[in-house]
């Protein structure tokens, strides 16, 4: 019985690769942690002690509030004044920029996903031995796949920076640009992925009556792939107030710019209070994109 | 080592999900190793009176006894002891995918440990317990699945995991919802033989809910007839009549009538 | 007309058309908000040369130092480029590790699905559970609060806190990593848990184990496989903000792309950009096969 078990045992299916790819992963964490890349201990020091103290104690203490003039009605004031004005316009142009990017990234992965999705981009649309092609199909959808992964490869952060370089920094395109290129690409990844993975005998039905591609996709594949398209849609848009707000870091009006500009000052007070604007916002976006795809969910 | 097989008795049971009732008083009497099958139209209650037997489903009114306890108001660790010794096979069977099957098979004696020596089994089974396993899975025919992972293999063979589970747990009673939903006819046959085989072998009190009516009439001893939510009969199998079958089956419209 | 009848009344729009209206309403009024000209998205005269140098960089990606004013003692590029994604690859691995476990941990504390079962249960037992569920929901709910804040700041906004409060240090990289990413981890296991079909979880239940057993071997295991996809994905998103953390002056990938990039050694920079590039390309082929294996249905 026992040599069986171990017979059974021995011959039990199992993966190398995923095997493998755990001890890999545990054994690259923990060397991170022992070879002392990551100062870990250093956090420790009395010189890191002393500056977080200081940090919480007194830099982050809104500036009236600080020292023996306890102003809170000056405090009251000083938050007003930064919440309303620069951080009320930032906050607007934060939410601007996500907005129209998301809108452009959704124009962008529309026109991409079709052509990277191998049930349509070929020679003959949605029938059964789709999936190869001619050489020329095969290669447009090499490419434009390669394009959306070299898109959403490089982060937005640096894609805007670069953008910044060549378009100039008064205005907000280089993160609209940015954002709306890195999230089109995103999204047509999955939106060519949703167009795969459409019930192909709707489609056929239309093939057989005679439809050309352009009618397929206008009648079938864009209504059909849509319900799920859109819920990763809004689910992006969240992921794009997030990172409008960082991308004015670099030099465009949004929340960042005002960051940044309080950081050089050392304003750690208004440094703090508009990043928590920031999450106030950023919330705000969570929780209109949930009830967006709630509400798609619940109804058709 | 077998535990000893357990009665029911069922007194003026009504169960009610919100405003509409699943059973309306039922009065059922189980002997320990009787094997008994519910039977009837869909929404007739059936699953809603298996459930009643391990306490998943409690009463609105009326009593569920157990060897002669209530099983509605027990404090929660009495409840585990006895549904310890209760199997269950559901219809969805509940087994893991990505478990091996000697993992799914253990599962089966969970209630009769503690929080912590229930994880042990999980991480590392012992030579002990996985030869237990092995013979249970040999006797079901798939003793060479032992460590295959469940959602490689086919419907029948989860089937037989299932039930080795069960058989793992050493449990008095055994309780299957449906057990044959899922399978060919050939394969249900074959699979209701060995259920009944197994209970016959262990003493098992056994308790199916079948749809299928023919086969229950040829296999099983005692059949019940639910209709919506009404036990219309409870009979031996050869005293089941044609009449009792229509009047279980017949269309809701003429049901109005009386 | 009562609004029972106005929402009864069949509407011209379907819930996406509406959906898509408003978005579009939104964005032409976004873009106006903007203030955005057409004409601006194009480079101008300078922005063209800038533009024409930055493309040519990218067919010769620099092997040496382009410029002349190197220091004496500093090493080959590649040598430099292979540090650098050596470091931005540390800082993501040792900050998501630190992820993990706070994601694992809140993940399991915001899942409702070990606790709150759905069995018809008698009204004793439910009354007698009735103040520890009252508990366990309290912490719920205070933990998904901290998930959520911890998630909607983003991990450079997290780092310029920690920069501020502890200075440079790389481990303030790595907790600026670990926060965000622990939310997000925290949020997606917990939904994962919460959505993972219930019929293992009732049939152990039905044979009298244990809340922790059943979490044990009835969900963690099920929902394990998608929970290690996600994880590796989020490595992947981990690599990239490791890199850009470096535009703050930790030693990552993104601390010599921009040193490249002001300098105006566009060859440079594309080296850079090509290893990132590479890295994160193998990172993504590596985990789209990790997923087929683990996620079986």
């Amino acid at each position: 019985m026992s040599e069986r078990l171990r017979r059974l045992h021995r011959a039990r299916p199992r993966s190398r690769f995923v095997r493998a790819s755990a001890a890999v992963g545990g054994l690259c964490t923990a060397y991170v942690w022992c070879s002392g890349a990551v100062e870990a201990g250093d956090f420790l020091s009395a010189r890191r002690r002393e500056n977080l103290v200081r940090f919480l104690t007194e830099d982050s203490v809104p500036f009236p509030l600080r020292g023996e003039g306890f102003d809170l009605a000056g405090a009251w004031s000083w938050a007003g004044e930064v919440l309303g004005g620069r951080g009320l316009q930032a906050a607007v142009a934060t939410v601007a920029i996500a907005t129209v990017a998301i809108a452009l990234a959704g124009v962008l992965s529309g026109c991409l996903a079709p052509l990277a999705a191998a049930t349509v981009a070929t020679e003959r649309p949605v029938e059964p031995a789709a999936g190869g092609g001619r050489p020329a199909w095969r290669a447009l959808r090499l490419i434009v796949r390669a394009g959306m992964i070299v898109m959403r490869s490089i982060p937005e952060y640096v894609l805007a920076f670069l953008l910044l370089a060549v378009l100039g920094p008064n205005h907000a395109w280089p993160a609209v640009l940015a954002l709306a290129l890195h999230n089109g690409a995103i999204l047509g990844r999955l939106g060519a992925e949703a167009v795969e993975n459409l019930e192909p005998g709707p489609l056929r039905s239309l093939r057989g009556l005679g439809a050309s591609r352009r009618s397929i996709l206008a009648a079938g594949v864009f209504p059909l792939a849509l319900g799920n398209y859109l819920l990763y849609f809004f689910y992006r848009f969240e992921t794009c107030v997030r990172e409008a707000t960082v991308l004015g870091m670099l030099g465009v009006v949004s929340l960042g710019f005002y960051i940044q500009d309080a950081r050089a000052k050392l304003y750690y007070d208004e440094m703090l209070l508009l990043i928590g604007l920031g999450s106030v916002i950023v919330l705000a976006a969570d929780w209109v994109s949930s009830r967006a795809r709630r509400y798609l969910r619940s109804g058709v | 080592m077998s535990s000893p097989a357990t009665g029911f008795c069922l007194r003026g049971v009504c169960v009610e999900y919100g405003a509409s009732a699943a059973l309306r008083e039922v009065d059922l009497e189980i002997e320990p190793g009787e094997v008994v099958a519910f039977v009837g139209p869909s929404g007739a209650g059936k699953s809603t009176a298996l459930g009643l037997c391990n306490g998943m489903v409690c009463p609105t009114s009326g009593t569920v006894r157990l060897d002669g306890e209530d099983l509605c108001g027990l404090p929660a660790a009495r409840l585990r002891a006895l549904r310890s010794r209760i199997g269950l096979i559901p219809q969805e069977l509940g087994l893991v995918g990505n478990l091996r099957v000697s993992q799914n098979v253990l599962a089966g004696r969970l209630g009769r440990r503690g929080a912590l020596a229930g994880l042990r089994p999980l991480i590392h089974a012992r030579r002990g317990e996985l030869t237990e396993v092995l013979e249970i899975l040999d006797r079901l025919g798939i003793g060479e699945k032992l460590f295959h992972r469940v959602d490689t293999l086919s419907g029948g063979e989860r089937q037989r995991v299932a039930i080795a589970r069960a058989l793992y747990q050493e449990a008095g009673v055994l309780l299957a919802d449906e057990p044959l939903s899922a399978l060919d006819p050939a394969r249900a046959r074959e699979t209701l033989t060995l259920l009944l085989a197994v209970a016959r072998e262990e003493g098992l009190t056994l308790i199916l809910s079948l749809h299928d009516i023919d086969l229950a009439r040829e296999l099983v001893g005692r059949l019940v007839g639910l209709r919506a939510g009404r036990v219309v009969f409870d009979r031996r199998r050869e005293d089941v009549t044609d009449d009792d079958l229509r009047h279980l089956y017949q269309l809701e419209g003429d049901e109005r009538v009386g | 007309m009562s609004a029972e009848t106005l929402a009864a009344r069949p509407s011209p729009l379907s819930r996406r058309g509406r959906l898509l209206l408003g978005l579009l309403l939104a964005a032409a009024a976004a873009w106006a908000t903007l203030g955005l000209a057409p004409s601006d998205a194009l480079p101008g005269e300078a922005g063209r040369g800038i533009l024409r140098l930055f493309l040519e960089g990218a067919l010769s990606p620099a092997l040496t130092y382009e410029g002349s004013d190197v220091p004496a003692d500093a090493p080959p590029l590649l040598a430099r480029v292979a540090g650098a994604l050596w470091r931005t690859v540390v800082f993501a691995v040792a900050g998501l590790s630190l992820s993990l476990v706070i994601g694992v941990v809140l993940g399991f504390l915001g899942a409702r699905s070990w606790w709150e079962d759905d069995e018809r249960e008698c009204a004793v037992r439910a009354r007698a559970r009735a103040p520890v569920r009252r508990v366990l929901a309290a912490v719920h709910l205070s933990v998904r609060v901290t998930i959520a804040l911890m998630r909607s700041v983003h991990e450079l906004l997290w780092a310029v806190l920690l920069l501020a409060a502890l200075g440079l240090t790389s481990f303030s990289a790595v907790i600026a990593i670990a926060i965000p990413y622990g939310g997000t981890l925290a949020k997606v296991f917990s939904e994962m848990l919460d959505e993972c079909p219930r019929d293992t979880v009732r049939s152990l239940r039905a044979i009298g184990a244990r809340g922790v057993s059943v979490f044990a071997w009835g969900l963690l295991p099920r929902a394990m496989g998608d929970m290690s996809a996600y994880a590796f994905y989020r490595f992947e998103c981990a690599v990239r903000s490791s890199a850009i953390l470096g535009f703050f002056g930790y030693p990552t990938i993104g601390y010599y792309l921009r040193l490249s990039a002001e300098n105006v050694h566009y060859r440079e920079v594309w080296t850079y950009l090509y290893a990132l590039l590479a890295l994160v390309g193998l990172l993504e082929l590596w985990s789209s096969r990790l997923r087929r294996r683990v996620v079986m249905r």
